[in-house]
């Protein structure tokens, strides 16, 4: 059955507080035990006490001129014994309640000997540290049997050990106090860590867990990252439906384009509906994540010829150096997806392209390099992003998203885009992909 | 306005385009700006053209006579064009070339699954669509390659395989290699007429079929462009054999399945 936790944070706090003061307490009722521990057990004091008895009846049995010798040959190992008429011990069980327990035990094993007068004191030992019990009975006649216990009490400890036995139930006291604290507070850190993995359009769950007011934190939390990503899908949604739905008016312009007899007017209207074909393609696939594309075993050298070869057919001056055959695990038609976007951000800034494809340990490289004015070094991290329009030089090329949804498609494919000065003085764009395919599960 | 602009934008010389009995082409697009301006154009070349709006209007079209071609969009109301296809294909193997949005691999794919007999992709201009209804009638008229007869699915030569409805070459490593779309039609050609010697300008004829004029590469280069995917580059028995001065041959046994 589980516990039910206080709802609280203060309740919980106070809980911690309590459990710490109540470990500290128990610690050192157990430490002071421990250094007077007694080394005889029940069934020993049991013997002690039934020796005392059988002891006295010894002694009353005897003259009192055989009564010691008598009573010394009773003796054990660890219990003497002996008889006197008047005795020097005085009894301290009035000051030192360890003995006071000690008679209780005695009496309570032999109860004849609860009426009888009886003295208990500790005396240090032969051994060095320990201490032996010494006592008298006072028998019926007035006289004394005398007995001493070897060894009773444990020698002392050393007081550095207690000091440090103490250090160390602090410590352990502690350590619990700090991993309740913890599993206090870890509801909390895991909202933080929730809340740095939310990012890229990808919300991370958050468990709805702890006490109230993480629980309170957590559910709002979660409310406004649904908030936050119904805002982004409806806008995303929009750009989309925005790009598919020009296709149609386009595709109208296009044929209508044809009807003109204007030769000149014919060709500049179709090379700007192309144009604009090519933002809503880049559009799109910024948008398209390629899930939905598995990843199979393909030739990449024929799908870069492929296209290399038809921007060739259709007019660019366009060139391909690289093997004939590379067989990678990939998304074929998402590839191809960025490399037309790379091929057309080129066309549209250089006249010549070069591509270059080339295998680097578990990797494969894709440079899409051209002769045209590049981008400066300090721009590039901006010309990833999508919707930036750079400086005039590059400005040829509308919204400039070409890049943006390359970047983010090789993301996706666990690969890297990497700007840099190409070989042929303009900008050149390097795909770095992993031979082995995408990461399975989330890209 | 746009009756003046047909009568200004009719070409010079369409009517001698126009063959001795003109083929019946049936355009299904529900958009009424582009179902108007293609029946149009394709009337403009000498076409018999009739629009549709939908599926129902389609087989009401179909019910009446006789049709050579279909241009169906895939994004209609009501039955979307793949169904469409599926059904027209249950009773009839009229052409049908299937109109998807441009990135849509799936609809492609769907649609060539279903027996469509080529795809183009939105949005398309005068040229493509023209060159695209030209080739496919062209075929359905290619006695060598008969539209009735059952299209292979699938050709196995020296370990390749060519999936011809998906257009898939798989390598014998079992890797997909890509092909443009001549190349595709040049294999295809080959591997047809296996062991046989082919003429530079039938081969030329075949592999053009498709793409028009979007492609004036020279057999030579498109055949050297299919060598290098095939490995054939270095060998010294390659699967494409030269007979010089005369033509190609595919030097390979084909299973056809």
């Amino acid at each position: 059955m589980r516990v039910r936790l206080p709802g609280a944070m203060v309740g919980r706090i106070l809980l911690v507080l309590i459990c710490a003061v109540g470990l500290e307490l128990l610690g050192n009722l157990a430490l002071e035990r421990w250094q007077q521990r007694e080394l005889l057990s029940d069934q020993e004091i049991g013997q002690v006490a039934m020796k005392l008895t059988e002891a006295e009846a010894v002694a009353l049995a005897n003259h009192r001129r055989h009564r010691g010798e008598r009573l010394q040959l009773m003796s054990q190992d660890n219990l003497s014994l002996n008889w006197v008429p008047r005795t020097v011990i005085t009894d301290f069980g009035g000051s030192f309640e360890q003995l006071q327990e000690l008679r209780r035990r005695i009496v309570r094993s032999a109860p004849a000997l609860s009426s009888r007068e009886l003295r208990l004191t500790l005396m240090p030992s032969a051994e060095r540290g320990e201490r032996d019990l010494v006592g008298a009975l006072g028998i019926a006649d007035g006289s004394f049997i005398t007995f001493r216990l070897t060894p009773y009490l444990g020698a002392p400890p050393d007081p550095r050990l207690v000091i440090f036995l103490h250090l160390l139930l602090v410590a352990a006291v502690l350590a619990v106090a700090l991993a309740m604290v913890r599993t206090l507070v870890r509801p909390l850190s895991n909202l933080a860590e929730a809340a740095d993995r939310t990012s890229g359009g990808r919300a991370s769950p958050i468990a709805i867990e702890g006490p109230a007011e993480v629980r309170r934190v957590a559910t709002a939390f979660t409310a406004m990252q649904d908030r936050l990503f119904r805002a982004m899908d409806d806008q995303t949604q929009a750009l989309i439906a925005v790009s598919h739905d020009l296709r149609t008016p386009i595709q109208r312009l296009r044929l209508r384009a044809a009807l003109l007899r204007d030769e000149e007017a014919r060709a500049a209207m179709s090379a700007d509906l192309a144009e604009m074909e090519s933002f809503i393609d880049a559009t799109l696939s910024y948008f398209r994540d390629g899930e939905e594309e598995a990843a199979r075993l393909i030739d990449v050298a024929a799908l870069v010829v492929t296209l290399v070869d038809t921007a060739a057919d259709l007019g660019d001056d366009i060139a391909y150096r690289g093997p004939d055959q590379l067989l990678v695990t990939a998304r074929p038609v998402g590839i191809k997806r960025i490399l037309t976007n790379l091929i057309d951000n080129a066309r549209r800034h250089a006249r010549r392209i070069e591509m270059t494809l080339g295998a680097d340990g578990a990797d494969y490289v894709i440079d899409v390099d051209d002769d045209g004015p590049g981008i400066a070094p300090e721009r590039r991290a901006e010309a990833l992003l999508p919707f930036r329009q750079l400086d005039a030089a590059r400005a040829g090329g509308g919204a400039g998203i070409g890049l943006a949804a390359a970047n983010k498609a090789v993301m996706a494919m666990g690969g890297s885009l990497l700007l840099r000065d190409g070989p042929l003085g303009g900008l050149g764009v390097r795909l770095t992909l992993p031979r082995q395919g995408p990461p399975s599960g989330g890209p | 306005m746009s009756e003046t602009l047909s009568l200004e934008a009719q070409p010079v010389g369409a009517q001698s385009r126009a063959p001795a009995l003109a083929h019946h082409i049936v355009v299904v697009d529900d958009d009424t700006g582009v179902r108007t301006l293609l029946t149009r154009i394709l009337r403009e070349y000498g076409y018999e053209v009739s629009a549709a709006r939908d599926g129902a209007e389609l087989r009401s079209i179909m019910a009446m006579g006789r049709i050579d071609l279909i241009l169906l969009d895939i994004m209609l109301p009501g039955d979307n064009g793949i169904d469409l296809c599926r059904s027209i294909r249950e009773r009839s193997r009229v052409p049908i070339i299937m109109i998807s949005a441009r990135g849509q691999e799936s609809d492609r794919v769907a649609g060539l699954d279903v027996g469509a007999d080529d795809y183009i992709a939105k949005p398309f201009g005068r040229s493509e669509v023209l060159a695209r209804v030209r080739a496919v009638l062209r075929r359905m008229r290619d006695p060598h390659a008969p539209l009735d007869a059952p299209v292979p699915e699938c050709f196995e030569f020296a370990s390749w395989k060519y999936h011809a409805r998906r257009r898939e070459l798989i390598a014998p490593s079992g890797a997909e290699v890509d092909l443009t779309a001549a190349e595709q039609d040049l294999l295809l050609a080959l591997l047809r007429h296996p062991q046989r010697m082919i003429g530079r300008e039938r081969l030329l004829e075949l592999s053009r079929s498709r793409v028009g004029s979007s492609t004036d590469r020279s057999i030579d280069v498109l055949v050297s462009r299919l060598r290098r995917k095939l490995g054939d580059g270095r060998k010294i028995r390659p699967l494409i054999r030269t007979v010089r001065g005369v033509g190609y041959m595919l030097a390979a046994d084909v299973v056809v399945s």
